[in-house]
């Protein structure tokens, strides 16, 4: 690869990991969970010290978010690859969205 | 080469793509959302050296009618954002091939490209802006995937006789 290729390659890389670092302390402190369906209507408002189960109604089937310990995660979750069970627990500190495309739910952050 | 050595050769390597995108979604689970390793671009790579651009675009739109027939999903959501990933990664491999550019270096900008034609086809099918929140993590992950692509392509490339 030759010198400029690398520059370039670097610099996007650069971009990478400060976007991530900005992103991180964007987020921080208690934050209201929204899940919102596909057209962006808020179906659930939940606080992240607000513990426990909660299930929401998706275009397949039934989906669970479960929230503990200001983290919460998907459980539960009638789709076929369970990308979004995979995803584990989200934090505000460690965040990415949850999405799960066959139900139409999108696990967000809001924006207050 | 005689065109019906192509022809067979093009078929092979579109079989080839199609058959290392379907098992690496079987058996590689993404890491996160969206987040796969993109394997099959190494044929795509590949045939861009040995042929051209215009064979590229024949082996990916193999990859892309084929694959998501197999898959069932032919014209569905997944498809949609599986057509503009590889859409937009052909794209920029035509342009890095204008550009001269190294192999890794294509294979990089054509993972990247990837992960961006799949975001804003998730953002405009879904409505939901949000989720470029996911573009450091998509730019980081693009980049080590372009990475690791891009060097067996180049592995490939050494070894493969036509």
């Amino acid at each position: 690869m030759k010198k400029k290729e690398l520059l370039i390659v670097f610099i996007l890389f650069l971009l990478g990991i400060g976007g991530l670092f900005a992103f991180r302390t964007f987020f921080s402190g208690a934050h209201t969970i929204e899940v919102r369906d596909a057209e962006n209507k808020v179906l659930l408002q939940v606080r992240d010290d607000q513990e426990g189960i909660y299930t929401i109604e998706g275009k397949r089937g039934l989906f669970h978010l479960e929230v503990k310990d200001k983290a919460w995660r998907a459980v539960d979750v009638d789709c076929p690859d369970k990308i979004c069970e995979h995803q584990g627990w989200i934090t505000s500190e460690a965040y990415a969205p949850i999405i799960c495309l066959p139900n139409g739910i999108l696990v967000v952050v809001s924006d207050e | 080469m005689s065109k019906t050595r192509k022809t067979a050769l093009l078929g092979l390597l579109g079989a080839i793509a199609i058959v290392i995108n379907l098992v690496e979604a079987a058996f590689i689970p993404p890491l996160q959302f969206g987040i796969r390793l993109g394997l099959a671009n190494i044929v795509a790579l590949v045939t861009l050296q040995l042929f051209g651009v215009k064979e590229m675009w024949t082996v990916n739109l193999l990859r892309l009618s084929l694959g998501n027939l197999l898959k069932g999903i032919l014209f569905g959501a997944p498809f949609w954002i599986s057509a503009s990933g590889i859409f937009l990664s052909s794209l920029s491999l035509l342009l890095t091939r204008r550009l001269k550019s190294s192999v890794l270096f294509s294979s990089i900008l054509s993972a990247l490209a990837h992960s961006l034609g799949q975001l804003l086809c998730v953002i405009l099918l879904y409505a939901q802006p949000g989720i470029a929140i996911l573009l450091p993590t998509l730019l980081v992950s693009s980049l080590l995937t372009g990475i690791l692509t891009g060097s067996i392509a180049v592995q490939v490339l050494r070894r493969i006789r036509l």
